[in-house]
């Protein structure tokens, strides 16, 4: 790792940040990065308004209602219904009467889960425990219930936030899924439903008798959609500079001086204008534009930072774009034994000459007895050595089985090669002390 | 003032070490939700991220999900290893909406709120052949359980493209483990010198172990195996006073056999392989044997019957020339005959014997079986049970399970393996065998 030598620190030492600034900075920015309550919610105001809108009438009036929530992986559905919520936190009166309920498909996987998940979200995990109840629809309004039974005489509103809203659809019967709906849709208690999903064709997978009681609406988050690379580019690159400064009203950190942050913030805006970054920040986003990914970058770029290295600098993000673009399947081969590169390669020339055709341990094998027959220095070839060197290509899925029948013996199942031809090459290139015979053999041609 | 923390020295892996601290060894700071270590089998990665989470004093739980094959018992492992105690019956885990329950009430007892806790996931692939909610809810597990410093750990020697087809992945931060080079091989192995030799005694004998083993193998822990089990060999004429400790030349010529007939044994600690070694120092024995393959030592290894040998010969040629070659090459009539089927097949390119082998039935077995032996066996033989015990020994297998239908079968065992129990018959197969050139 090539830390910035001490001479491109600036030269004046009362300019300079000092470690215990940057420990400090270092902490703020992870923050930043990685917490999601240090995040508010950014762009789409309509959609933010909309679910607002949506809880805010449920909890302040009462009003029952349903709705899904689109949109792609990581687009940030979770921070805005999060920020709605903190949002309602802070201006709306009923908010204290209210119960959030999350759910989440990957946790609640049926539905007798979702029920004791909203039982102990509602604190009557205890209440539910004593009762034995015959139907689903019984146990959950005697639940709903329950919140009538306080000494006001409005109930406390429910809110339903269901995340991973299509795996719900897998349940049995949609069982939970009929009942919300069905409550929502009658107003037998004030209850909201808010599904999130990142599959467009959710409706699709809900039963006729589910969808009929959906109110149906629908929002849609596709803050990407529309905008052209050079504005996603902008975008991108404001955004970086947003998560890596320290906003000066930050009453939070008493320990940084004015001075330090002061120091900080010039010495990002410089950063923000250096083509280095700005094309590792172009490249990135043309290649996904997904901002979590960013935010990995971001932190492992921070995470530089430290006692002997006291700015970010250009050189950090081209190395950490290195390391996080760098095609692993090619620096694993080069950390293959020569044999196994070279059963490796045995396959490739299998693929280019039988066009891909799946190839089974013998075909390879064969191949490279071939090779072993025509070159000087004699490998060891023991089969036995050979089917581990196999195996363990296998056992990295750098070929996949064509079916997994048990019927077929070891050595005749057929297997696809996981890697093209030019990452084998590469990684026989790369390879550090390689019989030259080997290489030749990788670049012959056989076709 | 925060002080730096303690940075354990882990041979070859400066790198990866300084990147997990700063990630992990800040206390106070924010850590991501999943970090992913990958690299290559015995790179170091469980051995470095325990060396660097023990000298960050970080609380952590270990498992691994080869053996956890039931969520139950992977919660339940994880959950007891943060507390330092085995969980009571009454924090049962059966599913990861309990196990999230079970964390929140551990964190808030044992006030864990601000420490990191590191849930390290060994052989971490396995996680997706389980419960296809399992991966993706644990790697999300600092959101699902609003503890803001769980990280979760996976450890794989797959790649993470093969993870991300299952869908819905947050990326994690990945590290790579990049494969150790050799002179990183010869460092590490040199770790594990025997105090009573010097150390360039030793690492001499290290450059020629590992240049006979490298190409073959880059596993530090086969290679350190392999090392240490060798070593003792070559050192036995020093103690025995038949060469002197400075005389490598000697040593050299001691040892090679040795090294060679080791390598063929790599991966495979049972049994045969203490054998062989114990065949290779009875000096007489050890020409013949070590120039023989290890499939070899494999086929004789299972001490086959005369019978059996020859049935599982038939079986081979059953499984490997058509019906439809049959009456020429077995009915023995005409030497002239037989050699023009011969010739002319061997212009066929694509041989049967790299395609795999066909089924039979057992008549068809019985016909060649009968044809190739010379004498023919006693009524009282049993042949049936002989078959029965191949199939249990695997080396034919049963194809088709009706058990309405007549048996039928193919020959578990390659060509080389029938080569070699041909010999100790005196039995030519490839005179038999259609696709042999
Ligand atoms: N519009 C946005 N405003 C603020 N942060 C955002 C926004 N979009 C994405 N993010 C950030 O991207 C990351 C992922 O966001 P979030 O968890 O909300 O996505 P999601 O849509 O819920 O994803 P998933 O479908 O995987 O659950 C978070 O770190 C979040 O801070
Ligand atoms: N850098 C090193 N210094 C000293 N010993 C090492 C080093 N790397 C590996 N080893 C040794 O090799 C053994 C295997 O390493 P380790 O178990 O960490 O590999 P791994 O990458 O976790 O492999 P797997 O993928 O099989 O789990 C360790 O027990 C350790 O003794
Ligand atoms: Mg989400
Ligand atoms: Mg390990």
């Amino acid at each position: 790792m090539s830390r910035t030598p001490k001479s491109s620190k600036p030269s004046d030492k009362g300019q300079a940040l000092k470690p215990s600034d940057v420990c400090v900075i270092r902490k703020i920015l992870k923050d930043q990065i990685l917490m999601p309550s240090a995040n508010p919610f950014r762009g789409s105001p309509k959609e933010f308004a909309d679910v607002l809108s949506l809880f805010r009438r449920a909890m302040e009036h009462g009003e029952s209602n349903s709705a899904l929530l689109i949109g792609p992986r990581g687009c940030g559905k979770t921070t805005l219904v999060e920020c709605v919520i903190e949002a309602l936190q802070r201006d709306c009166l009923a908010f204290d009467d209210s119960v959030i309920v999350r759910l989440n498909g990957y946790v609640h996987m049926d539905d007798r889960l979702a029920l004791k998940g909203i039982a102990t979200q509602l604190q009557l995990e205890n209440t539910l425990g004593d009762k034995v109840f015959g139907s689903f629809a019984e146990n959950l309004s005697f639940l709903l219930q329950c919140l009538k039974e306080g000494d006001r005489e409005h109930t406390k509103s429910v809110i339903f936030i269901l995340e991973e809203f299509d795996l719900f659809c897998h349940h049995q019967n949609q069982t939970l899924l009929y009942n919300l709906f069905d409550v929502a849709q009658s107003a037998q208690a004030p209850i909201c439903v808010l599904g999130i999903t990142c599959r467009k064709d959710v409706t699709d997978l809900l039963e006729k008798r589910v969808m009929s009681r959906f109110s149906n609406r629908q929002i849609h988050l596709y803050p990407h959609a529309t905008e052209t690379f050079e504005d996603g580019v902008k975008n991108r690159i404001q955004l970086c500079k947003d998560l890596l400064s320290i906003r000066s009203d930050n009453k939070k950190h008493p320990q940084l001086s004015v001075r330090a942050l002061q120091l900080w913030n010039t010495h990002l805006e410089g950063l923000f204008v250096n083509p280095i970054v700005v094309d590792c920040l172009k490249d990135m986003y043309a290649y996904t534009v997904c901002e979590r990914s960013l935010r990995n970058f971001l932190l492992l770029v921070i995470c530089r930072l430290c006692d002997d290295h006291l700015e970010v600098t250009p050189t950090d993000f081209s190395e950490v774009s290195r390391q996080m673009r760098r095609n692993l399947r090619v620096a694993f081969a080069e950390g293959l034994s020569i044999l196994e590169l070279c059963l490796l390669i045995s396959m490739m020339h299998q693929n280019e000459i039988f066009d891909s055709a799946p190839f089974n341990f013998e075909m390879v094998f064969a191949r490279l007895l071939k090779f072993d027959q025509h070159s000087s220095k004699t490998m060891t070839v023991d089969r036995q050595v050979v089917v581990k060197a196999f195996e363990h290509l296998k056992s990295l899925e750098f070929i996949r089985p064509v079916s997994t029948s048990s019927q077929v013996l070891k050595e005749f199942q057929m297997f696809n090669l996981m890697l093209i031809t030019d990452e084998i090459r590469e990684a026989v290139n790369n390879y550090q002390g390689l019989p030259t015979e080997v290489s030749q053999w990788a670049f012959s041609d056989y076709t | 003032m925060v002080s730096s923390p303690d940075i354990p020295d882990v041979l070859c892996r400066h790198q990866e070490v300084m990147q997990l601290v700063s990630l992990l060894g800040h206390p106070g700071e924010s850590v991501p939700q999943s970090i992913f270590l990958t690299g290559h089998k015995s790179s170091g990665k469980s051995y470095t991220l325990m060396k660097v989470l023990d000298s960050l004093n970080i609380r952590y739980a270990s498992v691994n999900c080869v053996e956890g094959y039931m969520p139950r018992l992977l919660f339940e492992s994880i959950l007891s290893q943060i507390v330092g105690e085995t969980v009571p019956p009454s924090a049962r885990c059966e599913n990861i909406m309990e196990f999230i329950l079970q964390l929140k009430i551990i964190a808030d007892n044992h006030d864990l709120h601000e420490s990191v806790i590191a849930v390290v996931l060994e052989g971490s692939d396995r996680l997706r052949d389980m419960n296809p909610n399992l991966l993706p809810a644990l790697m999300r597990l600092q959101e699902l359980s609003c503890l803001k410093k769980v990280c979760v750990i996976l450890l794989s020697d797959v790649l993470w493209d093969k993870f991300a087809p299952s869908g819905g992945l947050p990326p994690p931060i990945q590290i790579y483990f990049p494969q150790y080079s050799q002179n990183d091989i010869l460092k590490i192995l040199s770790l594990d010198k025997p105090k009573d030799y010097p150390a360039d005694f030793h690492s001499n004998y290290l450059q020629l172990f590992v240049a006979v083993f490298l190409r073959s193998c880059r596993d530090i822990t086969e290679l350190r195996y392999k090392a240490a089990e060798n070593f003792s060999k070559y050192c036995e004429p020093i103690e025995r006073g038949e060469i002197d400790i400075n005389d490598s030349g000697k040593l050299w010529k001691h040892i090679s056999p040795h090294l060679k007939a080791s390598l063929q044994m790599i991966y495979m600690r049972f049994e045969t392989g203490k054998k062989i070694a114990t065949e290779v120092d009875s000096g007489t024995s050890m020409d013949k044997h070590s120039t023989l393959s290890s499939s070899a030592k494999y086929a004789l290894s299972f001490e086959l019957p005369y019978y059996a040998k020859y049935l599982i010969i038939a079986a081979f040629l059953a499984s490997y020339n058509s019906p439809k070659e049959d009456k020429k090459l077995f009915v023995k009539l005409s030497g002239r005959n037989k050699k023009k089927v011969l010739k002319k097949n061997a212009q066929t390119k694509i041989s049967s014997l790299v395609m795999g082998p066909r089924q039979f039935d057992l008549e068809r077995l019985l016909a060649i079986f009968y044809s190739i032996i010379e004498e023919k066996p006693h009524i009282s033989v049993n042949l049936l049970t002989q078959i029965t015990s191949l199939v249990e020994l695997q080396l034919l297998q049963k194809a088709g399970s009706d058990p309405l239908e007549a048996p039928k079968y193919k020959c578990a065992v390659g060509f080389d393996f029938i080569i070699i129990i041909a010999k100790t018959l005196s039995f030519n197969v490839t005179k038999y065998l259609v696709d042999y050139k």
